[in-house]
């Protein structure tokens, strides 16, 4: 699938307890030639929401892939609750699929273009999961699973496939398909931007709801209002390394580095301009 | 051209002899499985990464992912031109009548050289084709007719019924006409289900 020299290690610690959820230390990423992320680091609170904004090109979305190690970083530490890895400079650990399998697991990811399984009902999606990674007996998935469509507005949609919903439902069942796996933090990927405007809203309540339950949740979007709202931290990237990182009000409203202020600008005149 | 070299050249390479029924079977199944392989993993590769994404997403082993996610898409996508290359495959075993192999058009022959009856004899062998042809030709027809538009699902709208023989061109190593026929045709999971 994807070229690995190093393989990750995946070791099962106890937390130690520092509140971190997410510990990301000198991140480093890249794809031949190009240098994606340049020595990331990044720690996320339990309960906490960090947003990262930036302009397109900057890593957003290949630090969020690394997180659930769907790429795997050149070097470079990680931690998600208790698991913890290492990579880079010989670190050359057996790590399985297995391994990695279970790690995912543990970690919701919902992607810019839904990627709902389209040979599956919308009820399928969401206990796929479940049943075929964790073994749980369909009734039981079933259940829980109608449950979590229900908490996402789809309650009546459960027999419907994606090609028969609109893009925000198909993301909201996105949603509760990363939620079905209990996860312990949930990466959203730039979860409207394939979405037409009148459907953003919908999407965002279910985020904003989760924020609320307390989910940790790191969230890559261009909606910078959004950002506001619901993130207790935002960070700027630009150019694979994080420029700038604070409270939304710091961050969004008084910038420090000129890299920030000057994607901000766009943002505010756009916002000036509209009525 | 392969069937003869197998036959009548491979014997003198190896030094054994060869059967006429066994070569023309070996250079049948060699020649279209070579096919169908190429078949298999066009389908494969025309399931979307961000399937795969989403399905180690929540923590599906590569198997899994490959049993639950990906064949389930591919085996729909594979079902037309896998019938396709078989009807193509029922023509080409008239070709086994070049090393003296028994099939129909071979027989044909022998009754025209008995009977000096070519136009009533090669009538009914191309009636004999057309009938066991016919079916399976509207069948794959069927099977390739347009199903609802997915959105998530962006497929080229190329359609795979290209079964007039005229036009019918060997596939090169690359696979290249395989692939084009890929995108078009899908059996839509929800027929009927709205």
């Amino acid at each position: 699938m994807q070229e690995t020299t190093d393989r990750p290690r995946v070791e099962t610690r106890l937390d130690r307890g520092s509140g971190a959820m997410i510990e990301i230390a000198d991140l480093w990423k890249s794809f031949g030639r190009v240098e994606v992320l340049k020595g990331i680091s990044l720690d996320v609170a339990r309960g906490g929401v960090v947003a990262v904004i930036g302009p397109s090109g900057s890593g957003k979305s290949t630090l969020l892939r690394c997180i659930n190690l769907l790429e795997t970083p050149d070097r470079g530490h990680i931690r998600v609750g208790e698991r913890e890895m290492q990579f880079g400079r010989g670190r050359r650990a057996a790590s399985t699929d297995r391994d990695l399998a279970a790690f995912r697991a543990t970690t919701g990811m919902v992607f810019q273009h839904f990627n709902l399984f389209p040979h599956m009902t919308a009820l399928a999606n969401v206990t796929a999961g479940p049943t075929i990674v964790k073994g749980r007996p369909r009734r039981t998935a079933e259940i829980e699973g109608r449950e979590l469509l229900a908490k996402v507005g789809l309650a009546d949609k459960a027999g419907a496939y994606p090609q028969h919903l609109s893009g925000g439902q198909r993301q909201r069942v996105a949603i509760a398909r990363a939620l079905a796996m209990g996860p312990s933090v949930m990466l959203l990927d730039e979860v409207t931007s394939a979405l037409d405007p009148e459907l953003v809203g919908e999407v965002l309540a279910v985020i904003e709801q989760l924020a609320r339950e307390g989910m940790t949740m790191v969230i890559v979007t261009h909606e910078i209002a959004f950002a506001q709202e619901v993130a207790d931290r935002v960070a700027f990237m630009s150019d694979g390394v994080i420029v700038e990182i604070g409270r939304p009000a710091a961050v969004l409203e008084n910038p420090q580095n000129p890299r920030t202020q000057n994607f901000l600008a766009r943002f505010h005149r756009s916002r000036a301009a509209a009525p | 051209m392969q069937i003869i070299w197998f036959y009548y050249a491979l014997p003198v390479v190896l030094g054994i002899d060869i059967p006429a029924t066994l070569a023309a079977v070996l250079v049948l199944s060699l020649y279209t499985g070579a096919f169908y392989a190429e078949i298999v993993r066009g389908g494969v590769n025309s399931i979307e990464r961000g399937q795969w994404d989403a399905a180690r997403a929540i923590g599906m082993r590569r198997g899994q992912v490959m049993r639950y996610v990906i064949l389930p898409q591919a085996v729909k996508r594979m079902v037309p031109p896998f019938m396709n290359q078989s009807i193509i495959q029922l023509k080409n075993t008239s070709l086994v009548s070049t090393i003296a192999v028994a099939d129909l058009l071979y027989e044909g022959q022998m009754i025209t050289a008995a009977t000096y009856r070519p136009l009533e004899v090669y009538t009914m062998v191309a009636v004999i084709y057309f009938a066991v042809l016919f079916p399976l030709t509207l069948k794959a027809s069927n099977t390739t007719s347009p199903a609802p538009t997915d959105a998530a699902l962006p497929m080229s709208p190329h359609s795979v019924t290209d079964l007039n023989p005229a036009s019918r061109r060997k596939p090169g190593p690359t696979g290249q006409p395989l692939r084009r026929s890929m995108g078009g045709s899908r059996l839509s999971p929800g027929r009927g289900i709205e």
